[in-house]
């Protein structure tokens, strides 16, 4: 079963620099994305704009259409300036599909959750697509560390270390080897 | 309550021909066919969300303008400006469309930061006792300078000096050199002035101080476009002669040329003199010339003949452009180049740039504003040091 995820220009453009257009559908999303996303692109680089009409011309990514109820809640959310066009957009729609939206700017995330009353926990991030990625073993501990570094060649860098959390992740998650808790009567 | 396609219609006609847009481009965008498009400006025909979105991206307006009944743009004030000024062209009005925009942007970024600022002075209302123009505009430019505790020294920057009085100062190219500013009267943003770039410096800092008259005495008209050539100063002219004589006095005081300077004799060393005056001043020689004339310093022949004297001229690299802080390294030098070129200015990044710190606005909210491609806009931000903050998984 595909899952519904609303992407904003952010993940879009880390998806080109690491050169993974299919990253997310190997994950079994199926990415949606806004009118407003699209003009971004379209305002860009002629190298963006080509990735991303690649993304939509092979069916990775769809463009969802607005409608004018959509405009107007957007309108409608206080002080709606403060954020993009493309996050609003992108979260309003995620709220009527009830599904997630994936953003990287935490202080997007912050005011629009408190503004349209939505759960944080309905946001991912570049990095939660990555660890997931790193879980799934789509991506290896290699990968993962050299995506970090394009990202940061790309002013895009993460306040952690990307391949320290999906070790520390994957530890926690793998099952007790040696049965270390049994014997030591933890259990 | 049910959403007004009728209203929508009107709005999205008057866009568009305010633009000098054809229907059939509009059409084109929303990829229907022109009679079919008739039928959404009667409001007959039902845009989905993403059309209005195209529209709204295609005439330079916020989409909320043309959803909401209560937007607070200058529609009003620009599409009487365009309909006084018909020869304005089709470039040049999408010009001043993007420069109402970053003036509404700019206001939100104050508004949002707490910046408060003192009224300008209506000298409009004043009695000045007469009905001399050109005297009331020598007379506003020594108050202001009072006013404004400037004495009698050359003003460095103009553009700053405005827009710490809470003006909204952009510089935009124009494709018409004839326009060398406007002025004009947002609803929300208060005074604005939009300086044709395509002019020097030195002729910048002149139509600013002309449009900063406009913002003290005209106020009231909501708008004004201000024509280098006087024939073209089709609605009232008087206004112009106020604003000119005004920009004059407020940025070469005839006070302080009496009190440093003598007159010379010989053409030669009045060029010279002319020279120097202007590059003390940051205003053009001709500019220096009619002060000159005015305070008859010059007779009308000695005047017409250093008027046509190539060596009068001063070129662009004996001028610089004070909006561009000396500070900075070339690269970034050259990136707040480019962005000033394109109708940004130095005060406006920082706003940006704080109202961010302060967490008042997204990082791509700053993006957004700053009307460039997006990765042009990373890269500007960048040498600002200015970094989207990602949260933590």
């Amino acid at each position: 079963m595909t899952r519904l995820v609303v992407l904003d220009t952010c993940l879009v453009i880390n998806l080109r620099h690491i050169q993974r257009p299919a990253l997310l559908n190997g994950l079994r999303y199926s990415p949606l994305t806004t009118v407003f996303v699209r003009m971004e692109f379209e305002r860009g680089r002629p190298e963006s704009l080509e990735f991303f009409l690649t993304l939509i011309e092979t069916g990775r990514l769809k463009q969802i259409r607005l409608e004018v109820e959509d405009l107007v809640d957007m309108a409608s959310v206080p002080q709606s300036r403060r954020a993009s066009d493309a996050e609003l957009s992108c979260f309003v729609v995620a709220r009527r599909l009830g599904c997630r939206v994936i953003t990287d700017d935490g202080r997007a995330i912050k005011f629009l959750c408190k503004h349209l009353t939505m759960d944080p926990k309905h946001v991912k991030q570049t990095a939660d697509i990555l660890l997931e990625a790193f879980e799934t073993y789509i991506l290896s501990e290699y990968e993962l560390r050299e995506i970090q570094e394009i990202l940061a060649r790309n002013q895009f860098r993460f306040p952690f270390d990307l391949v320290e959390v999906a070790l520390s992740r994957r530890l926690m998650s793998a099952p007790d080897p040696g049965g270390y808790a049994k014997k030591s009567g933890q259990v | 309550m049910s959403f007004d396609y009728e209203l929508l219609g009107k709005k999205l006609r008057e866009a568009r021909e305010g633009l000098l847009i054809e229907l059939e481009e509009a059409a084109e965008t929303l990829e229907m066919s022109p009679y079919d498009y008739v039928e959404v400006e009667t409001g007959q025909r039902h845009l989905t969300g993403d059309q209005i979105v195209l529209l709204a991206n295609l005439y330079r307006h916020d989409f909320r303008y043309f959803v909401t009944g209560d937007y607070p743009s200058a529609e009003s004030q620009i599409q009487e400006m365009f309909r006084l000024n018909e020869n304005i062209s089709q470039a040049d009005r999408i010009a001043i469309q993007e420069f109402s925009r970053l003036c509404e942007y700019q206001a939100f970024l104050e508004e949002l930061l707490g910046n408060q600022y003192d009224p300008l002075p209506d000298y409009g209302q004043r009695d000045f006792g007469h009905k001399y123009y050109k005297r009331q505009g020598e007379e506003a430019a020594t108050w202001e300078r009072d006013r404004l505790i400037l004495g009698r020294q050359p003003i460095p920057n103009i553009f700053q000096l405005l827009t710490k009085q809470g003006m909204r100062v952009f510089r935009r190219k124009l494709e018409d050199r004839n326009i060398s500013g406007l002025y004009l009267r947002h609803p929300v943003a208060g005074h604005c002035i939009l300086v044709n770039s395509l002019d020097d410096i030195f002729r910048q800092n002149f139509s600013a101080a002309h449009e900063y008259c406009h913002a003290l005495f005209d106020s009231g008209r909501q708008q004004q476009v201000s024509y280098e050539n006087g024939a073209t100063k089709q609605h009232a002219p008087e206004l112009e002669w106020r604003a000119d004589s005004f920009a004059g006095n407020f940025l070469v005081p005839k006070a302080r040329l009496e009190l440093d300077f003598t007159r010379p004799s010989g053409e030669t060393k009045w060029l010279e003199l002319t020279r120097e005056v202007a590059r003390r001043f940051s205003v053009n020689p001709k500019v220096v010339l009619i002060r000159f004339s005015e305070m008859d310093w010059i007779n009308d022949e000695l005047k017409r003949a250093l008027f046509s004297d190539p060596r009068l001229i001063i070129h662009a690299h004996e001028k610089y452009d004070p909006e561009i802080p000396p500070q900075l390294s070339e690269g970034t030098k050259a990136r707040v180049t480019q962005a000033i070129q394109r109708g940004l200015t130095w005060h406006f990044l920082k706003l940006c740039d704080e109202a961010y710190r302060q967490e008042k606005i997204t990082y791509r909210k700053v993006l957004e504003m700053l009307l460039l491609p997006i990765e042009d806009g990373i890269a500007l931000l960048n040498d600002l040091s200015v970094f989207v903050e990602i949260g933590t998984p």
